[in-house]
């Protein structure tokens, strides 16, 4: 397109002549009609005609210019120039290129489409010609840039390129313009501007366009200065650049030089007065200036002048902003529609639409636009505080509270639905909480930011909720500002929460003083702080304190009723539910309807069991289903109603049918509510699904796991379904998890009670000791310790092997639940008691009747075990005697044995005298004499040793025939042992005491079988069965009795230091009495 | 301060109950029927004595007189053992009917045994002899907690309607009645000079009274989050321990500051009992997780 033609003429070489040429002055060319005659006649080479259509560009005779390239796709034209590919390429290219640029000035939609398609079209016409010419590439990449298509245009600038490396003769300075358009347009200025500093340094007689672009690229990379003088450069090489007056302007307006910027694009518009840039500017300039009528029109003709959405949305947005400006609400939503639409990145546009919804209280909507504005502007301080605040008026926020959506009575959907909204509340609370906390973090000297996430905070996180507070406190005290009172009332209602109670009690005595009031005077100004002292108070356990208080405003200010409900609820606690009941009486004088004041009267009447009234109460408020207290009234109905079949039978069906009516009203109000979801439960349970009640129960306990009621009901199901164990698991929870003694109380009971159905009677036992610990109180427990106790007796009755000390245990057990039940079975029947006397007095009897039967036997085993102990000692007797003889025996062995040493030794001695003597008489002397004497004294000594010896001899002796003796005598026991007892017995240990009881065990029974043979004809078959049973416990009770003696024994035996080789011999004599008993 | 000292793991079978400490002795009782003994002095520093096996169901509550001769337990039959510790052997046996001894206590040394039943009948034994001396009536009173004042002169029960009445031992007359809580009041007592009576509520609170004030409440402390089950003061005067039963807390607090000195969460199970030992320096506490543990005076 820019090729430049040096010379003044252009020659039309003849043809034939080859040295004649038609020689065409430039400057005055003839109309295209006869130039193509002649260059045809000539057929003149291909290049010439392009050089021809050129000049006319150039002298911008357009029509001749795009006759003479038209002729191009002449079908004989085509044929005869077949072999000039690259000229008709040119030729193509150039018409194209001209469509291309048609079309990028083209406003009407229609016509640029049609230039497009004619510039394609050529395009495709050359691409036909050759497929792989750089040229026609580079056409087709501008069109596609001009079409917007920047990823197609960016690919084809590539493949240039990339061929131009190997390639040097190809026009690499368009391509290169080309992709540095492309990179500036997406923002990647960087590299643009280092591709627009190629060209210039490659070409520095450029295009002044080209330097446009480099200023343009500076001015978005911030190097103002550098900018400045690119567009000054372009300026000084062509002074009427629209583009560049612009970019300066923009310079300049960005240095606060606004009037030689408005002097700028005041010429600019002067040079384009359709040019929307400018216009926009312009507009922009008077909006400032507040001549919005003037922006109004100047920006609708800037919209009007351009296609290119950015532009126009600017327009709009302007346009908007001035309508904005004047209060034309309606106007300004749709312009800045407008502007958003065409630009959703145009955040200015969406801040504004977002004040427009903010005057509307449009809130939700206003919460979007903001939301976008802060994606596109992350840290926009001004944004965060805004949205902090308008988070708060949201729909979303509210239906924290209150949530509209419709469900069937189904449970399932209506937990699903409860997590949903759970999640969104929960999602909208941390949104306000991200955004408040930015907002403090971008500026954290600003109070009212920590104020305001204080105060999101306060219902979810209380200590963070305080910290906050406190950051803002510090920083109005630094500017030496004293808070409002109410920030001062939140902190201490925050303090008070978190339980820091003489930090908050301080706070309110400071709101108070503040005031210039006293906290006697009971003033307006500091009322809700002064009620919230009492309620501090009331917490710190200072009832008396509170009382005053309450009192105190209730005489300045006999409407503020929530101090009467608080002395009712203070009485009630104290117990005095007549006065609780005159203080809500006042409130209801006052104010008819205060249904705050009928709740809390319904609930003081469910406190005192008393159903009707409460009933009555808790309609009041139903009547009204606009009220907030309605879902609590409407579940206590439905728990009076469920409740009221346990009382009245008859009406079981019509009170379940009304029980879930309300449930029902309940949850599709508010299908969160778990309460409701537990009732449903409870009735679909009533009504005899129990597989569906437990389904219900299930799912509500995976939506909500603390709740305990609904816990406790599953394990009901659990029960009834015979699910002992699961059921045991659930309630052991649920007493893990409950914060309240009256609930303890009731689920210990469950448990029991389940403990009692899986015939763990002494787990129930145990359960119902730990509950009367607790509550001592509860004559249902008492009762039910005693049933506990009744059925482990009777299960002990069945028992075959019982022993004396345990028998006596449980004889003494019993005794204890008879004398709990002494009281019990006089108690006089009322509707509240919860057991049945009656039953008490059942129970008694059957105490009495297993205790008859428990003390004979124990009687008998305790007479058979003193008999057995008896024996026992006799036998122990036995053994400690022959043990003894024995000693005795050994000792005397002993003695035997040393006196036939003493013999031999003295024989020895004797001896040796004999010798000696006849030695002394062979040499009689002195010497020898003295000699005698003292061997004589030596002996002597020895001899006396040999006696002190004998003395504890014979006892030696005795031990040791003892030994022998008793060695002897387990022989013959065993052998004895071994014939009465069965083959397998051979091998028993007999260290092994237990293996030996069992054994004996074995041997017994066999021999009742005997008996019973034996007694089978003679007698009648009571009789037997009786006789049996006694004959079995006597020998069972036996056996055992004999282990627990034997191991007192042993304890005996083990104070009395012997060694347990003596115990267990002496077990084994006692084993012989013991079956020689049985014998 | 207090720090945490020892842990004796399944002290008993079973969930424990009770627990007292004079000279050098402690003694336990719980659900199990065992009542146990413990050395109080280092180096044996808790670990077991005896054991004595004579109850059937549980301990409710046990004493040991102030000169360590006797120790008296409680069952929940109602049958009260009186052991002689110069030997460990039993002593006397006493009958007060089923829950006849909620609570007992020794009072003049160990001359004279009260015992406080469910229904709210205090009686008093004789030691020595085992037989009920005389009985005070309690106009039907549902009670949970009884104690004695360490003078001798007054017994004060308390239980489910929140209010403590006061009787004269000498002459069996009721003294004082304070409305202390709103709810049932589960531990009681005097502190060491007999003028302040402490309550431990299921309100969570622990509240001072002075009987003889015309307006008895003094203050109180907040620090449990659950029903407190037992408050000790120590012998000195100088603080308090109390335990909670859901929080399974034990709390230690400064009487004269009304401060909380020390807490543990060391337990698993609500904690029923607490001790001081003889010179306040240390402190033990029982569970229902068959737990003893020991806490001592930070030197």
């Amino acid at each position: 397109m820019d090729t430049k033609i040096q010379s003044q003429f252009i020659y039309i070489p003849i043809r034939g002549f080859n040295d004649q040429a038609l020689k065409i002055d430039i400057a005055s060319l003839p109309d295209s009609k006869e130039l193509i005659e002649v260059l045809k006649a000539e057929l003149a080479p291909l290049d010439l005609w392009l050089k021809l259509a050129n000049e006319y560009y150039k002298q911008d005779r357009i029509t001749d210019f795009i006759e003479v390239l038209k002729q191009v796709t002449d079908a004989d034209l085509e044929q005869y120039y077949k072999d000039s590919k690259l000229d008709r390429i040119a030729m193509l290219n150039a018409l194209a290129s001209y469509y291309t640029q048609l079309g990028s000035q083209e406003k009407d939609k229609s016509k640029r489409e049609e230039y497009f398609q004619n510039a394609t079209f050529h395009f495709t016409k050359a691409d036909r010609i050759d497929p792989h010419q750089p040229l026609t590439w580079i056409g087709k990449a501008v069109l596609l840039l001009t079409k917007g298509d920047y990823e197609r245009a960016e690919s084809n600038f590539k493949q240039v390129l990339d061929l131009a490396k190997s390639n040097n003769t190809l026009p690499v300075l368009p391509a290169k313009l080309g992709s540095a358009c492309i990179l500036f347009n997406q923002g990647n200025y960087i590299k643009a501007l280092d591709t627009y500093q190629k060209v210039i340094q490659q070409n520095s007689n450029c295009l002044p366009s080209v330097r446009l672009g480099l200023g343009y690229c500076y001015f978005k990379l911030g190097r103002t200065k550098k900018a400045r003088e690119a567009f000054k450069r372009v300026l000084e090489l062509d002074r009427d650049n629209v583009e560049a007056m612009i970019g300066l302007a923009l310079v300049l307006m960005n240095e606060n030089q606004v009037p030689d910027a408005m002097k700028l694009i005041l010429s600019a518009y002067q040079l384009a007065p359709n040019n929307s840039i400018v216009l926009n500017h312009l507009a922009n300039h008077y909006f400032f200036r507040g001549e919005y009528n003037k922006v109004n029109t100047l920006g609708v003709a800037a919209f009007n002048n351009t296609d290119v959405a950015h532009i126009k949305a600017e327009s709009a947005y302007l346009i908007g902003r001035a309508f904005h400006a004047t209060q034309r609400w309606q106007d300004a939503i749709q312009y800045y529609h407008q502007a958003v639409q065409k630009n959703p990145d145009l955040y200015l546009a969406q801040f504004g639409l977002g004040q427009i919804h903010i005057h509307n209280e449009d809130y939700d909507k206003a919460i979007l636009c903001f939301e976008q504005v802060l994606s596109k502007q992350p840290n926009n301080y001004e944004t965060l505080h805004i949205l902090g605040s308008l988070y708060k008026y949201g729909s979303l926020y509210k239906s924290n509270v209150k949530s509209t959506t419709p469900t069937s009575t189904s449970i399932s959907t209506s937990t699903s639905t409860n997590l949903t909204t759970n999640g969104i509340s929960n999602e909208i609370i941390n949104k306000i909480k991200n955004v408040l906390k930015k907002a403090t973090e971008l500026n954290p000297n600003d109070s009212s930011n920590w104020f305001e996430l204080g105060q999101v905070l306060e219902s979810t996180e209380v200590s963070a909720a305080l910290e906050a507070y406190e950051k803002g406190l510090n920083l109005l005290k630094r500017d030496g500002i004293t808070p409002t009172l109410e920030i001062q009332n939140n902190i201490a209602v925050l303090r008070h929460q978190k339980g820091l109670l003489v930090e908050a009690e301080q706070t309110y005595l400071d709101i108070i003083k503040q005031s210039g009031y006293q906290l006697s005077q009971f003033k307006a100004i500091n009322i809700t702080s002064t009620y919230n002292l009492a309620r501090l108070y009331e917490s710190m356990g200072q009832i008396n304190k509170a009382e005053e208080l309450y009192k105190g405003i209730i005489k300045e200010h006999p409407n503020y009723y929530d101090c009467y409900l608080r002395l009712s609820c203070i009485c009630k606690q104290q117990g005095d539910y007549y006065e609780a009941g005159e203080w809500i009486r006042e409130v209801l004088d006052i104010q008819p309807d205060n249904q705050e004041a009928w709740a809390l009267y319904g609930n003081l009447y469910l406190h005192k069991e008393e159903w009707y009234p409460a009933q009555k109460n808790f309609e009041q408020i139903t009547e009204n289903p606009e009220n907030k207290n309605e879902t609590y009234a409407s579940l206590s109905l439905g728990n009076i109603y469920y409740n009221a079949k346990f009382s009245n039978p008859d009406k079981v069906e019509k009170y379940i049918g009304n029980a879930e009516q309300f449930y029902n009203r309940v949850l599709f109000k508010n299908p969160t509510n778990i309460y409701a979801a537990n009732g449903i439960g409870m009735i679909i349970a009533e009504k005899g699904n129990l597989n569906l009640a437990g389904e219900t129960f299930l799912q509500i306990r995976e939506a909500s796991m603390d709740c305990i009621p609904v816990s406790v009901n599953l394990a009901h199901i659990y029960v009834s379904k015979g699910l002992y164990d699961n059921a045991i698991k659930l309630y052991e929870g649920c007493l893990k998890k409950s914060t309240s003694p009256k609930e303890i109380e009731t689920i210990m009971m469950y448990l029991a009670k389940v403990y009692f159905d899986a015939n763990r009677f002494f787990d129930s036992k145990q359960t119902l000791k730990k509950a009367i610990h607790m509550y001592p109180h509860n004559l249902a427990i008492h009762f039910n310790l005693a049933i506990s106790i009744e059925m482990q007796a009777t299960i002990f009755l069945e028992k075959h092997q019982k022993n004396a000390s345990e028998t006596h245990m449980i004889i003494k057990e019993l005794e204890f639940a008879q004398r709990l039940l002494t009281p019990l079975a006089t108690t006089k029947p009322t509707p509240k008691l919860n057991f049945n006397p009656q039953k008490a007095k059942s129970h008694q009897s059957s105490i009495e009747k297993i205790l008859v039967r428990l003390r004979t036997e124990h009687e008998s085993i305790v007479k058979i075990e003193a008999d057995l102990s008896k024996k026992r000692e006799a036998a122990f007797e036995e053994v400690k005697r022959l043990e003894e003889e024995k000693r005795i025996r050994e000792l005397e062995l002993k003695q035997q044995l040393e006196e036939k040493l003493e013999a031999e030794r003295k024989l020895a001695f004797e001896e040796e005298e004999k010798t000696r003597e006849e030695l002394a008489k062979n040499n009689a002397s002195a010497i020898v004499d003295d000699d005698y004497k003292d061997g004589e004294g030596s002996t002597k000594k020895r001899k006396k040793n040999k006696k002190d010896q004998q003395e504890d001899d014979p006892e030696e002796h005795k031990k040791q025939k003892k030994e022998k003796k008793e060695k002897k005598e387990k022989k013959e026991k065993k052998k004895k042992s071994k014939k009465v007892s069965d083959d397998n017995e051979g091998d028993a240990d007999e260290g092994d005491a237990e293996h030996q009881d069992m054994e004996e065990d074995g041997h017994k029974e066999k021999k009742k079988k005997k008996s019973k043979k034996d007694k089978k004809d003679k007698k009648d078959k009571k009789q037997k069965k009786k006789e049996k049973r006694q004959r079995e416990k006597e020998g069972q009770v036996e056996g055992e009795g004999e282990d627990d003696e034997n191991k007192e024994q042993d304890e005996h035996a083990d104070q009395e230091m012997q060694d347990a080789k003596e115990a267990e011999k002496q077990k084994e004599v006692e084993d012989f009495f013991g079956s020689e008993n049985e014998m | 301060m207090f720090q945490f000292g020892k842990k004796i793991t399944d002290a008993h079978d079973d969930g424990i109950w009770c627990v007292k400490w004079q000279g050098d002795i402690i003694a336990t009782g719980g659900m199990g029927s065992k009542v146990k003994t413990w050395h109080g002095n280092q180096p044996q520093f808790l670990t077991e004595r005896r054991v004595f096996d004579k109850h059937i169901l549980g301990v409710t509550s046990l004493d040991i007189d102030i000169g360590a001769r006797y120790l008296a337990s409680g069952g929940m039959d109602g049958t009260i053992r009186l052991f002689d510790l110069s030997n460990n052997t039993l002593h006397k046996t006493i009958d007060s009917g089923p829950l006849g001894c909620l609570k007992i206590g020794f009072l003049n040394s160990a001359d004279n045994l009260v015992s406080v039943s469910e229904s709210g009948n205090i009686s008093i034994y004789s030691v020595e002899t085992g037989e009920k001396l005389r009985s005070i009536s309690n106009t039907n009173k549902q009670v949970l907690t009884m104690a004695i004042s360490p003078n001798n002169e007054q017994i004060a029960v308390a239980g489910l309607d929140g209010t403590v009445l006061c009787y004269d031992v000498e002459s069996g007359r009721r003294v004082t009645e304070i409305k202390a809580h709103g709810v049932p009041i589960r531990s009681l007592c005097f502190s060491a000079d007999s003028k302040t009576i402490f309550t431990g509520a299921e309100d969570s609170q622990i509240r001072l009274h002075d009987p003889n004030g015309s307006n008895p409440y003094i203050a109180s402390l907040l620090g449990h989050s659950s029903f407190i089950l037992s408050i000790v003061a120590s012998r000195n005067g100088d603080l308090l321990a109390s335990s909670g039963s859901i929080d399974k807390k034990v709390c230690i607090w400064d009487i004269k500051t009304r401060k909380l000195d020390s807490s543990f969460t060391a337990h698993a199970d609500q904690t029923w009992d607490l001790a001081f030992s003889p010179d306040s320096t240390k402190l033990v506490s029982v569970s229902d997780d068959c737990s003893l543990h020991s806490y001592a005076l930070k030197q």
